[in-house]
């Protein structure tokens, strides 16, 4: 499985969120994301997720152009928002119960594998309790049990280790690792240290651009192994420029 | 004081300048333009005998604006400002209040001042509006500032009393939102009822109704009855709304209201009740919250009792599982939403009120019960459209295969439970060969989810369809007949009608639809 974006532009008002953005993510290992706030990484996300289009380019999902046909990629999307939203009064099994049934999980394989998933990020002793109740934290968890609903090919997650303590992120990365042995995973994230341990490719972006692409251990070489140093420097020479 | 000041400023800042806000004054002035006394259309206030004449004076202008404010802003004002602690809450303002050294009983008052500033300032832009349209309408003709200024000013006590309710309810965590609605358009309802008859007609009201009337019809009717009394030697024996205006009728003019010591006693009787329900609130306040936090306290607990983490991964499924498109199974869970995180009791009364469709008198059924029906489920009705918006989670559910469509998912489990209301009923008119009364049925039952979605849709709020839903059944409950959008008893039903509103219905269902869809954007 392969995602293709070429010259992808994307414009609010007279501001660039993304300029003539090109990338190519394969299956296979995590792919991460990195950029200061307000780079266009989560504007490249929504155009993936297709909740927004691009002004110019293209995005192909093996040889599907997504921007025509969405539906191709919900099919086999999984995806974590943000700030992943929950109603809240019902409980985690009723809300991925829910989402269970728009995605069009059969009724008896979405408990059980609703339950497997709730057991898997350890929310299975509150399954019955209601969502307002929830912690910060359990609240995450709900949302990437959300996007995992289906075990997807393409997982997208923005920002997934908000809120999580140093156990739970460790937890989520073996998750997602294990995962993207098969799939495409793409993870934006502002902590590089999760990108260090987890994804085996990067992009770098910044102002809507594209700094940097490819795999995660070269980009780091090239600052004696420093990831955060290589980052940093590669910013502010984006900057300079 | 000054801490007071600061709060109620503040909050009157910050809520003055919604949106909402102008919509409460663009509806105030609505309510008193339309019972201002025109000669060219229907009126909507008339008494009985029939033989009054109100439209060649200008002093019927200020005292039927005031009317029709005093009928309306009481409710309107009540929706207004009945989420003023939610919100702070939400906003993590409450948290920064209280973990400071201000004390609850300021933080209240402030609050309850600045609801009484915005109430006060919807009747004040009535009253510069009345100006206009008496210069407008009777140019030359200048009243007395007692005429101008006495009906409005039966308001003055009415508001804190309002602002106060809202208060207490709020404080009572239990009482925000539907549940709290319901509760007052019910008290609403009562005391409309007892203080319309306040110094006219064969009914006797009690003296106690004036210390809690908020409407202040009871200070109104009696100062009307006696001024035109006076004129006329007719009494007036009964109020009605919307009637055909009279050209050669008796001419009567309007004199002011009358204060006596008594009514001044009254009204600060009022005002003192306010003030120790805005008082009582801050006890209320504190026992409630202690509630909840033991009950969150035992929720968390939960999380802290959970097993340590047991991470392996060889344990779970991680094969992709097969997705058919169900549309059934997209309505159940959309009809399970719409049901969920209600109350069981209120689930019980729900369907008990439903069941007593089948026993109850089928003209009470037809005229106004199953109307009354359809306020029990106002809270059901008012997330449909506007849910997604107001939790965020469209952009969770626009991703999925079925979220395409998931607003017609929404309607669709609108219009079943509607529906299902409206069955006994339609099943006993079915046995009585009133096969009529059972398309009239049907037309209001697509009706109210239509309504629902698409101000909910639009507004993306619950609050839009919450009070236009209760001031169309209020206004059909007091004499609003062509706002009766499910009368079918058979000597008064009108097909024509029933077909408005379905195609108005199905016209605001189709245009959520479109809206949600993104049509109308993609076509303008």
């Amino acid at each position: 499985m392969r995602l293709q974006i070429d010259n992808v532009t994307k414009k609010y008002g007279s501001t660039y969120a993304l300029n003539d953005l090109s990338l190519s993510i394969e299956s296979g290992g995590i792919f991460g994301l990195v950029g200061r706030n307000g780079a266009g990484k989560s504007t490249l996300m929504k155009i993936l997720v297709t909740l927004e289009k691009p002004a110019e380019g293209t995005v192909r999902l093996d040889d599907i152009d997504i921007i025509k046909n969405p539906n191709a990629i919900r099919r086999v999307l999984g995806y974590l928002p943000q700030d992943a939203a929950i109603y809240p009064n019902l409980t985690s099994f009723e809300f991925l119960s829910y989402v269970a049934a728009m995605k069009g999980i059969g009724k008896k394989a979405a408990v059980k594998h609703i339950n497997e998933l709730l057991d898997m990020l350890n929310l299975a002793a509150a399954k019955k309790k209601r969502l307002s109740s929830y912690s910060g934290g359990m609240r995450q968890r709900v949302g990437i049990a959300c996007a995992l609903l289906g075990m997807p090919e393409i997982i997208i997650m923005d920002e997934p280790s908000t809120g999580l303590d140093p156990e739970e992120r460790y937890n989520l990365r073996q998750l997602l690792m294990e995962l993207a042995k098969t799939r495409i995973v793409i993870l934006s994230t502002h902590i590089i240290s999760d990108i260090e341990s987890a994804a085996s490719n990067l992009a770098v972006m910044n102002s809507g651009r594209l700094l940097y692409t490819g795999d995660v251990q070269s980009f780091a070489l090239s600052e004696n192994g420093d990831i955060e140093s290589a980052y940093l420097k590669l910013i502010h020479k984006g900057e300079a420029r | 004081m000054r801490y007071i000041w600061s709060f109620a400023r503040a909050d009157f800042l910050e809520r003055s300048r919604r949106f909402s806000f102008l919509a409460l004054l663009i509806l105030s002035m609505l309510a008193a333009f339309f019972f201002m006394p025109n000669d060219t259309t229907w009126q909507v206030m008339a008494v009985t005998p029939y033989i009054f004449d109100f439209t060649h004076d200008p002093s019927w202008l200020p005292m039927r604006s005031a009317w029709g404010l005093g009928l309306f802003l009481p409710m309107l004002g009540y929706y207004y400002v009945c989420n003023t602690l939610a919100f702070d809450e939400r906003m993590g303002v409450d948290q920064l209040i209280r973990s400071s050294t201000t004390k609850t009983h300021v933080y209240f008052i402030g609050k309850f001042l600045s609801d009484c500033m915005l109430l006060y300032l919807a009747v004040a832009v009535v009253m510069i509006c009345t100006a206009f349209a008496m210069i407008t309408r009777f140019p030359g003709q200048w009243l007395s500032m007692h005429v101008f200024l006495s009906p409005f000013i039966f308001l003055a006590a009415a508001i804190p009393l309002v602002s106060a309710i809202a208060i207490i309810f709020e404080s009572t965590c239990y009482l925000r939102g539907g549940t709290g609605a319901i509760i007052y358009f019910v008290l609403y309802v009562l005391i409309m009822d007892k203080s319309s008859h306040t110094g006219a007609f064969s009914q006797v009201t009690p003296e106690w109704i004036r210390l809690i009337d908020f409407t202040g019809m009871s200070r109104l009717y009696p100062s009307l009855i006696d001024d035109i009394f006076s004129q006329t030697g007719r009494r007036i024996i009964d109020f009605h709304y919307f009637a055909e205006p009279i050209p050669y009728g008796i001419k009567v003019i309007f004199h002011g209201i009358t204060w006596d010591l008594k009514e001044v006693l009254y009204s600060l009787g009022m005002i003192m009740i306010s003030f120790l329900l805005v008082m009582a609130a801050v006890p209320v306040n504190k026992l409630f919250r202690l509630v909840r936090r033991n009950t969150k306290w035992k929720k968390q607990q939960i999380s802290q009792d959970l097993p340590p983490t047991r991470f392996v991964l060889g344990r779970y499924t991680l094969d992709k599982i097969p997705l058919h498109s169900n549309l059934l199974g997209c309505m159940a869970a959309e009809l399970k939403m719409l049901l969920s995180g209600f109350p069981g009791y209120w689930r019980f009364g729900g369907i008990i009120l439903i069941i007593a469709s089948l026993v109850l008198p089928l003209f009470s059924v037809q005229s106004v019960y199953l109307m009354l029906v359809f306020i029990w489920f106002i809270s059901v009705f008012s997330s449909m459209g506007c849910r997604e918006h107001m939790n965020d989670t469209l952009k969770c559910i626009n991703v999925l295969p079925g979220g395409d469509w998931q607003i017609l998912y929404t309607y669709a489990s609108g219009l079943v439970i509607s529906f299902t209301i409206i069955t006994p009923a339609a099943v006993r008119m079915i046995l009585a060969g009133q096969m009529e009364s059972v398309f009239v049925c049907v037309c209001g039952a697509v009706f109210v989810p239509s309504l629902a979605i698409f101000l909910g849709e639009y507004t993306k709020t619950r609050r839009a369809f919450e009070i236009t839903f209760i001031l169309i059944t209020f206004a059909a409950l007091f004499g609003g007949t062509p706002l009766m959008y499910m009368l079918a008893v058979p000597e008064m039903l009108s097909l024509t009608r029933a077909v408005t509103y379905l195609i108005s219905g199905l016209l605001m269902g189709i245009l959520a639809i479109c809206k949600r869809k993104n049509v109308i954007k993609k076509f303008s």
